[in-house]
C-alpha cells in the first residue's frame, strides 16, 4: 500500500548512488563508477533535448568540453574557487545552449545533425590552435581537486559531490518529464506542427530544453576535469559526442530509465571486455547496428519483446454511450456576433489554386458547416485558418482581432482549436497525456516551478488532472486513461481529439471529418457531442463528408468546389441548390441520364 | 478474368477501410466504380495494383493469386493504375513519361518499336501533339490527365484503372476525356473507373458497384444502376 | 591558385554528388559518406603502390569494390532501418557504419598517412602567365568528364530516366512497373563508386589515412548543402565553391584552420537559406 508510494525511481537512484562507496573500496572502480555517474547525468540532459524534444543535436560533446576547459583554465590559469569555477562552466555551457536552441530553430533533422557535429568539430580544432587559451595539444594537467575554502575534498569526498550532483539531476528530471514539460516535447517530437497548433510555443520550449540539457553537459563536464585532474583535446572529440548520442537513443529515447541503461551498457561492457579494448569503437558501432535493426526504441523496451505487447483493454468496438450530454445547461443568448470572418483567402500550390477568393462568417455560437467535393479546399482553408498555410491573399478575423500572420500557438491560445482530417493523436502518448497536452495551457505554471516539483506546480498537475478525466469521460474514455493512442480503434482515436482539442478551452473549435468512419451509432454520439459543445457557448466549423450529417447538425453551411464558394445558406437552402447538387452528382436535375 | 474475393483493408490504426469486398472484371467490360470521398474507391485501386496489401481476402488475375506481389510485377502482369491526382514524371518530358510508361517492355522489345509507338501516341491523342518535347509540368489539368491516360496504355495493359479522371478538369475536358475511355472500352479494353460523379459514369458502363464507407451497397448492369438512379444519388449524397 | 582550388573543388562536387544521388532517391543523408572517400584512398594505396597495379586498373578495381559495398551497405544499414518509425534511426545506423569502416580501415591499414603518387610530375608550368600542375589539369578534367557523363547519364538512358523517376516520385515507377528497390540500390552502386573515385583522385594531395573521412565527408556535406540537397547542379556549384574558398582561404588565414572554413561556409549558407543556393523553400510554414 503507501510502502509502494516511498519506491520511487528518484530514490532508487539515489540509495543506489550513496551505498556505492560502501561497497567497493577499489579505488579504480570507485573512479569509473563516479566516471559512470557523470556521463549519466550528461546523458540525463541529452535526452530532454533529443530523447524527449527529438532535436539532433549530435554534437554535445563540445558542449561537455566547454564545461571542462572553462572549470579547469579558470582554476589552473586564473586561480578562481572551485564552486565559481564550477558555476562559470554551467552559466557558459547554458548560453552555449541558447545559441545551438536558436539554430535548431532555423534547421531540423540531419541539417542540425550535421551542424553540430561540425561544430563539434570546429571545438577540437580550436582546443588544438588557440594554444594561448587552451594550452594547446598537450592540454592542461594537474588541475587541482575540488575544494571549499581551506577544505579539500578527498576522493571519496569527490565523490559523494557527484552522486549529489547526479541525484539532483535524476529529480530535476524526473519532476520535469513528469509534467507538462515532458508531455509537451514528447508532443513536440512526435508531430511539432500538430504540437504547435495545440498551443505549444515550440521555439521557447527549444530554448528551454537546450537550455536545462547543456547546464547538465556543462556541469558535467567541470565534474570530469576535477576528477581526472587532467583535460586535452583529445577526449573531447567527435567520439564523445557520438558516445553521449548513444547512450541516449540505445537506451531508448523518451524514456526516464534510457540513458541509466544506456551509459551502463556503453561504459562498462568495454570494461568488462577488456579484449575488446583496441576495438571499442568497433564494438560501439556494432551495438548500435544491432540495437536499431532488433531493439529501435531502445533497450528499455527488451521486457516487451518477451512480454506479449497486448494492452488490456484494447478497445476496438462502439464507443460507450455516455447520458451526461443530454444534461449539459444551455447557454444563454446567441447573439448575431461574428466570432471568426474569413475575408477573401487565396492560396496555391505551384500551379494548382486551392484555394480562390474565399469568404465566409462564422456566427458565435453556432455550428457552420463547411462541405464540398473531393479537393474543394475545405482542409486547405482550414489549415490556413490555424495558420499552418499562410495564405497569399486575404485575412482572417478572430473577433475581430486580424489573425492572418499569427503564428499557430499564438492561435491555439487566442482559442481556436482543431481536431484533424488525419488522425493525429500522439500514439505512444497515453490518453489521459494525449489529453494532458490539449490542457498544457490552462493557467500554465513556468518550468521552473515543475523542475523543482513546488507546490503550485503540484496543484496545476492535479487541476489538469481532473479536467482531463472530466473531458475523457465525456467522449467515452473514462476506462481507457492508461491505453496508449495507438492501441485505441479508429473511431475511439476520432473522439480522443475531440477530447484533446477541447482542452484549449476554445471559444471555436475547427473539426475536420470528424465523422470518417464512424458507425451510423457513433455519429449519432458524435452529433449529441457537437450539440453539447454548441450549447456551452463554443462555435464549431465543421467539415464533413456526411452530407446528410451536415445538414442535420448545422445552423448555416457554405459549400465548396474547387476552391471557390458556390453556395452558403441555411440546410434547407442548400439541399435544394442546383449547383450543390450538381457539383456533388455531376446531374442537373431536369436533364436526361 | 479477374476478380476481388472476401477483401478487408483495415489500417495500421485500426481504421476499416474496405469490408469484404468481392468485385468482377470481364475482358472488354467496362465497369464503374461509384462512391463519394472517404467510400474507399482510391483505396481499392492502390490494392489492386498492389500499393496496399488486404488484410484479408484474395485478388486473383487469370487465375493466378496477385496481391502479394510488389506493383511493379503487377503492372507487369498486365494491370495499369492511373491514380488519383495523375502522378506523372513533371520533371520529364511529355515524350519520356510516354517512354516510361512503357517501361515493362523496354527490355524486351526493340527501341525504334517503343519510339515509334510514342510517335504513334502522340498522333492519337490530338491535344499531346504539340507538346512532346515539353517538360510535363507545363501542361494543363485536362492535357496531364490525357497523358496519364496514354502512358498506362504504353504498357499495352490488359486491365486499365483510373482513379477519378474528372477530377480537377473543366466539363470541356471531362468529356475529352471520357470520350477516349469509352473509345478503349469499344476496342476491347477491360477498365475499371472509379468516379464520385455519376453521370459520365454510368453513361457507358456494362457494370457498376457502389460503395459506401468501405462497404459494396449496391451492384448492378447498367440499366439497374439507370432504374435506381436515385437510390444511387443518396448514397453519394 | 584558384585553379588548383577548382580541381580539389572538382573532387568536392564527386563527395557531394555522392550524398545528393542518395538524398534524391530516398531522402536520407549517408552519414558515412566520407568514409567511402578514405576507403577509395586506402584501396587505390594498396592496388597502385602495394600491387602496382596501372592506374586505369586501379581505379577499375576500386569501382568494383564500391559497387559490392554500396549493395551491402543499402541491405544492412539503410533498408532496416526506413522501415522503423523515427527519424533519427538511419542517422545513427549510417554514422554507426561510419565507425565500424573507419575502425577497421584503421586495424588493417594502420594510422600512418600513406603516400600516393600523383599522376603526373608535380612540376609546376607557366600558362598565361599562372603557375598550375598538370596533376591539378588532369584532376578538374577527369572529374569534369564524369559530371558531365552522369548527366547524359540520368537526361538521355532508361535507366538514368529511372532513376529520376523514382527520386521524383516513388509510387508513381512503382506504377509504370519500375523495380525501385533495383534503382535505389543502383544508386547506392553510382554514389559509392563516386566517392572512391573521389579518394584515389584526392590523396596525391592528402595522402591516404583512415581519419580522412571525416573532414572530406563534412566538407562534401557542406557543398552539397551549400548548393541545395536536391540539385545536382548544386552539388557541383557548392563543390567549386568550396574548393576555391578553401585555397584563398588557406593563403589568408593560418594553416591550422584552413579546413573549418568549409565548416563556417556551411553553418552561415543554412541559417541564412536552410534550402541552399539552388534548393526550393517549403510552402508550409512550419
Amino acid at each position: 500500500m503507501n510502502f509502494r508510494k516511498f519506491i520511487t525511481p528518484v530514490r532508487i537512484v539515489a540509495v543506489t548512488v550513496i551505498i556505492v562507496p560502501a561497497l567497493i573500496r577499489n579505488p579504480y572502480w570507485l573512479n569509473l563508477i563516479a566516471l559512470l555517474e557523470i556521463y549519466i547525468l550528461v546523458s540525463l540532459g541529452l535526452s530532454l533535448i533529443l530523447g524527449y524534444a527529438g532535436q539532433a543535436l549530435l554534437g554535445l560533446g563540445a558542449v561537455y568540453g566547454i564545461g571542462a576547459y572553462t572549470s579547469a583554465i579558470l582554476m589552473v590559469d586564473y586561480s578562481w574557487p572551485f564552486y565559481l569555477a564550477l558555476l562559470a562552466a554551467m552559466g557558459l555551457a547554458g548560453v552555449v545552449g541558447l545559441l545551438l536552441s536558436l539554430i535548431s530553430a532555423r534547421l531540423q533533422g540531419f541539417y542540425l545533425a550535421m551542424v553540430t557535429i561540425a561544430f563539434a568539430i570546429i571545438f577540437e580544432r580550436a582546443l588544438v590552435n588557440f594554444e594561448s587559451v587552451s594550452h594547446g595539444a598537450e592540454g592542461l594537467v594537474n588541475i587541482p581537486a575540488a575544494s571549499l575554502g581551506s577544505w579539500t575534498f578527498s576522493p571519496t569526498d569527490y565523490y559523494y559531490l557527484i552522486a549529489a550532483a547526479l541525484i539532483l539531476g535524476t529529480w530535476m528530471t524526473r519532476n520535469l518529464i513528469e509534467s507538462d514539460f515532458g508531455r509537451s516535447c514528447l508532443a513536440m517530437h512526435s508531430n511539432q506542427s500538430t504540437a504547435a497548433i495545440l498551443g505549444i510555443n515550440t521555439s521557447k520550449l527549444k530554448h528551454q530544453v537546450f537550455l536545462m540539457g547543456c547546464i547538465f553537459a556543462g556541469l558535467g563536464g567541470s565534474l570530469y576535469a576535477h576528477l581526472t585532474r587532467y583535460v586535452s583535446p583529445d577526449s573531447f572529440s567527435l567520439e564523445i559526442s557520438f558516445f553521449f548520442s548513444l547512450v541516449v537513443i540505445v537506451g531508448g529515447m523518451g524514456s526516464f530509465w534510457g540513458p541509466f541503461l544506456g551509459a551502463l551498457v556503453m561504459l562498462l561492457l568495454p570494461e568488462t571486455l577488456h579484449v575488446f579494448q583496441e576495438f571499442k569503437l568497433l564494438v560501439y558501432g556494432f551495438i548500435l547496428l544491432i540495437c536499431i535493426v532488433m531493439l529501435p526504441k531502445g533497450l528499455v523496451r527488451l521486457p516487451d519483446r518477451f512480454r506479449k505487447k497486448r494492452v488490456a483493454g484494447s478497445s476496438r468496438g462502439s464507443v460507450s454511450m455516455q447520458q451526461p450530454i443530454v444534461a449539459a445547461p444551455q447557454n444563454p443568448v446567441k447573439q448575431d456576433k461574428v466570432i471568426l470572418r474569413v475575408l477573401g483567402i487565396s492560396k496555391s500550390f505551384g500551379k494548382l489554386t486551392a484555394l480562390n477568393d474565399v469568404s465566409l462568417s462564422v456566427k458565435e455560437g453556432s455550428v457552420h458547416g463547411l462541405i464540398g467535393p473531393n479537393g474543394s479546399g475545405k482542409t486547405t482553408l482550414v489549415n490556413t485558418i490555424s495558420s499552418t498555410y499562410k495564405p497569399d491573399g486575404g485575412q482572417i478575423f478572430f473577433n475581430d482581432r486580424d489573425i492572418t500572420s499569427f503564428k499557430p500557438h499564438k492561435i491555439a491560445r487566442l482559442g481556436i482549436g482543431r481536431t484533424f482530417q488525419n488522425i493525429s493523436v500522439y500514439p505512444e502518448l497515453t490518453v489521459l497525456d494525449n489529453i494532458l497536452v490539449g490542457l498544457h495551457n490552462f493557467q500554465p505554471t513556468d518550468t521552473l516551478s515543475k523542475a523543482f516539483d513546488l507546490p503550485r506546480a503540484r496543484r496545476h498537475e492535479e487541476k489538469i488532472r481532473e479536467s482531463a478525466k472530466k473531458l475523457a469521460a465525456l467522449v467515452g474514455l473514462e476506462a481507457h486513461l492508461s491505453t496508449p493512442a495507438e492501441a485505441l480503434g479508429h473511431n475511439h482515436k476520432r473522439f480522443l481529439e475531440i477530447a484533446r482539442a477541447l482542452g484549449l478551452r476554445p471559444s471555436l473549435i475547427l473539426l475536420d471529418e470528424p465523422g470518417a468512419g464512424l458507425s451510423g451509432e457513433e455519429l449519432i454520439y458524435l452529433h449529441k457531442l457537437i450539440s453539447h459543445i454548441r450549447r456551452k457557448g463554443i462555435s464549431i466549423l465543421l467539415i464533413e463528408h456526411h452530407v446528410e450529417f451536415v445538414i442535420d447538425v448545422s445552423d448555416f453551411i457554405t459549400v465548396l468546389n474547387y476552391g471557390v464558394k458556390i453556395a452558403e445558406g441555411s440546410p434547407a437552402e442548400i439541399t435544394n441548390n442546383q449547383d450543390v447538387i450538381e457539383a456533388y452528382l455531376g446531374i442537373r436535375e431536369g436533364t436526361d441520364v | 478474368m479477374f476478380r476481388l474475393d472476401h477483401v478487408w483493408l483495415v489500417s495500421a490504426s485500426g481504421e476499416r477501410i474496405l469490408k469484404d469486398i468481392n468485385l468482377q472484371i470481364k475482358a472488354g467490360q467496362l465497369v464503374v466504380l461509384l462512391g463519394n470521398n472517404g467510400a474507399g474507391k482510391s483505396d481499392l485501386l492502390s490494392l489492386i495494383s498492389g500499393i496496399l496489401k488486404p488484410s484479408e481476402g484474395t485478388v486473383q488475375f487469370n487465375g493466378h493469386v496477385i496481391h502479394n506481389l510488389a506493383p511493379s510485377k503487377i503492372v507487369r502482369a498486365g494491370i495499369c493504375h492511373v491514380p488519383e491526382g495523375r502522378r506523372l514524371f513533371l520533371d520529364q518530358t511529355v515524350e519520356d513519361n510516354l517512354i516510361m510508361g512503357a517501361y515493362t517492355r523496354l527490355f524486351r522489345e526493340p527501341k525504334r518499336v517503343i519510339y515509334k509507338e510514342v510517335q504513334e501516341t502522340l498522333e492519337k491523342f490530338s491535344l499531346l501533339k504539340e507538346h512532346g518535347r515539353q517538360l510535363a509540368g507545363t501542361l494543363s489539368a485536362g492535357e496531364l490527365q490525357i497523358l496519364a491516360i496514354a502512358r498506362a496504355l504504353m504498357a499495352k495493359p490488359k486491365i486499365l484503372m483510373l482513379d477519378e479522371p474528372s477530377l480537377g478538369l473543366a466539363p470541356l475536358a471531362i468529356k475529352e476525356v471520357f470520350d477516349i475511355i469509352v473509345e478503349l472500352k469499344e476496342e476491347g479494353m477491360a477498365i475499371l473507373l472509379a468516379e464520385q460523379i455519376a453521370t459520365y459514369a454510368i453513361w457507358n458502363c456494362d457494370y457498376g458497384y457502389v460503395l459506401q464507407r468501405g462497404r459494396i451497397v449496391l451492384e448492378g448492369k447498367r440499366q439497374v444502376l439507370e432504374e435506381k438512379s436515385d437510390l444511387v444519388k443518396t448514397y453519394l449524397a | 591558385m584558384t585553379l588548383s582550388g577548382l580541381a580539389i573543388g572538382a573532387i568536392y562536387a564527386f563527395i557531394a554528388l555522392g550524398y545528393h544521388i542518395i538524398f534524391t532517391t530516398i531522402r536520407i543523408l549517408n552519414f558515412a559518406q566520407g568514409e567511402i572517400v578514405m576507403l577509395g584512398a586506402l584501396l587505390g594505396y594498396t592496388f597502385h603502390v602495394l600491387l602496382r597495379f596501372p592506374l586505369v586498373l586501379t581505379f577499375f578495381c576500386v569501382g568494383i569494390v564500391c559497387s559490392i559495398l554500396g549493395i551491402l551497405f543499402e541491405k544492412v544499414a539503410v533498408q532496416p532501418v526506413l522501415k522503423s518509425e523515427g527519424t533519427l534511426a538511419w542517422i545513427i545506423s549510417t554514422v554507426a557504419v561510419g565507425i565500424v569502416i573507419r575502425n577497421m580501415a584503421n586495424s588493417i591499414w594502420g594510422s600512418t598517412p600513406l603516400p600516393f603518387p600523383s599522376f603526373f610530375s608535380q612540376d609546376p608550368f607557366s600558362f598565361m602567365g599562372i603557375g598550375i600542375t598538370p596533376q591539378a589539369i588532369f584532376t578538374f578534367i577527369l572529374a569534369m568528364a564524369i559530371i558531365i557523363f552522369l548527366a547524359w547519364f540520368q537526361a538521355r538512358t532508361i535507366l538514368g530516366k529511372s532513376i529520376r523517376a523514382v527520386a521524383f516520385d516513388k509510387i508513381s515507377a512503382e506504377l509504370v512497373g519500375i523495380n525501385t528497390r533495383l534503382i535505389i540500390t543502383l544508386s547506392f552502386i553510382i554514389s559509392f563508386c563516386l566517392s572512391g573515385t573521389a579518394g584515389i583522385l584526392i590523396s596525391p594531395m592528402t595522402f591516404a589515412y583512415a581519419q580522412l573521412g571525416l573532414p572530406l565527408g563534412i566538407k562534401g556535406f557542406a557543398a552539397v548543402a551549400l548548393g541545395g540537397m536536391g540539385s545536382g547542379l548544386g552539388a557541383l556549384i557548392g563543390g567549386l565553391v568550396l574548393g576555391v574558398a578553401e585555397t584563398l582561404a588557406s593563403g589568408l588565414l593560418w594553416s591550422g584552420f584552413h579546413d573549418t572554413i568549409a565548416l563556417m561556409l556551411l553553418i552561415s549558407v543554412l541559417l541564412l537559406k536552410p534550402s541552399g543556393l539552388f534548393g526550393k523553400a517549403s510552402s508550409a510554414r512550419y
